[in-house]
């Protein structure tokens, strides 16, 4: 009995040593890998309890993000004024920059027509384009997904750190989720990629 | 052909190796939806408080997932089967301590199986219960597996 429970100790070392290492090289080598010392989520964690709830509603003026947001110094903006903007082609003029946070295989599929990809978590990204577009703008749009989504406001957060006037910083608390439920434009693949969608609106 | 196939059935060791391949599968599935998405894990993974050190969250969800899969290849080539087996059963047991104590702050007053939530086990949003009664049969499995003579392809 000793004998077996000493062989099957010495199993489960072997086993944990060779799982280890193997993570640590996997996640070294491979482009979605972590970085393992940044401190990705430089807030409190959300309480995301009514948006798991089953039988509680979403909060549909997103009061508690709205608070959250200013508590941490950002600003926010709602959707008329994000419609606005965009409609009035100030990308385009340069003083208006938008910046989806979300990953790039969520970009792809769709996004506000212009938005430049921050994926915070991709090591590979290279943020130089964004920040040249970013310097210059008058006002920068942060947005995610919309709802509990926190990677706008990290990545709002990151601009800042990176030196982006904090004043000239919204985030879209609605985000990409009530864009698509205002029935706004959509651009699919690459920013400009001219591939534009029209959502119905809900 | 019969006999071997009867005998097969018969023996315990046939069970064994079905459970050694259905747990060792799972694990090797569920370790690789969660490598191809590390961040997703990270942003998972940090819904559940356990700390606040960014070093061992990050650590935690970059070794996590490829750590199920060895311990799934181990399982399913049956080399130090026991071993990964119980290194399985030790994981499922925190895992499920984790679910049950995040429902309970997710749901409040509300019972375990109305809740729904993405636990970062791989599989996307899905209720309580269901991922519960997933790893009670997962620990089943490994805990067959790790009391097995034959739990090892060697003995």
């Amino acid at each position: 009995m000793r004998r077996v429970i000493r062989q099957i100790s010495i199993e489960s070392v072997c086993v944990a040593v060779i799982g280890i290492s193997a993570g640590f090289v996997a996640n070294g080598i491979s482009p979605r890998g972590i970085s393992l010392s940044r401190n990705y989520f430089p807030t409190q964690t959300v309480a995301t309890a009514a948006h798991d709830r089953a039988s509680a509603p979403p909060d549909p003026t997103n009061l508690t993000v709205v608070a959250r947001l200013e508590a941490a110094g950002l600003h926010t903006i709602e959707l008329p004024e994000v419609s606005k903007l965009v409609s009035e082609d100030r990308q385009l003029a340069g003083t208006v920059a938008l910046i989806d946070a979300r990953h790039l295989a969520n970009y792809r599929e769709s996004h506000i027509p212009g938005a430049y990809l921050y994926d915070r978590y991709d090591k590979g990204a290279d943020p130089s384009q964004l920040l040249a577009a970013a310097g210059v703008a008058e006002r920068i749009i942060v947005y995610c997904n919309g709802g509990s989504c926190e990677d706008s406001e990290f990545a709002a957060m990151d601009l800042r750190q990176m030196g982006i006037d904090a004043a000239k910083l919204f985030v879209f608390v609605g985000g990409i989720s009530e864009w698509k439920r205002s029935g706004g434009p959509l651009e699919a693949g690459d920013r400009a990629s001219g591939n534009i969608l029209t959502t119905p609106r809900e | 052909m019969n006999l071997i196939h009867r005998s097969c059935f018969a023996s315990r060791s046939c069970w064994i190796l079905a459970a050694r391949i259905a747990l060792g599968g799972c694990f090797i599935y569920l370790g690789a939806m969660k490598a191809l998405e590390p961040a997703l894990f990270l942003k998972n993974l940090r819904l559940f408080h356990w700390t606040e050190n960014p070093w061992l969250l990050n650590s935690t969800a970059a070794i996590l997932p490829w750590f199920e899969i060895v311990c799934g290849v181990f399982l399913v080539l049956g080399v130090a089967a026991r071993g990964a087996s119980l290194l399985t059963l030790l994981l499922l047991a925190g895992f499920t301590f984790m679910i049950v104590r995040r429902a309970h702050e997710i749901g409040g007053s509300l019972p375990i199986c109305a809740i729904r939530f993405d636990c970062g086990c791989g599989q996307g949003e899905m209720n309580v219960c269901r991922k519960l009664a997933e790893n009670i049969g997962l620990m089943a499995l490994a805990v067959c597996v790790l009391v097995s003579p034959g739990g090892n392809r060697s003995e």
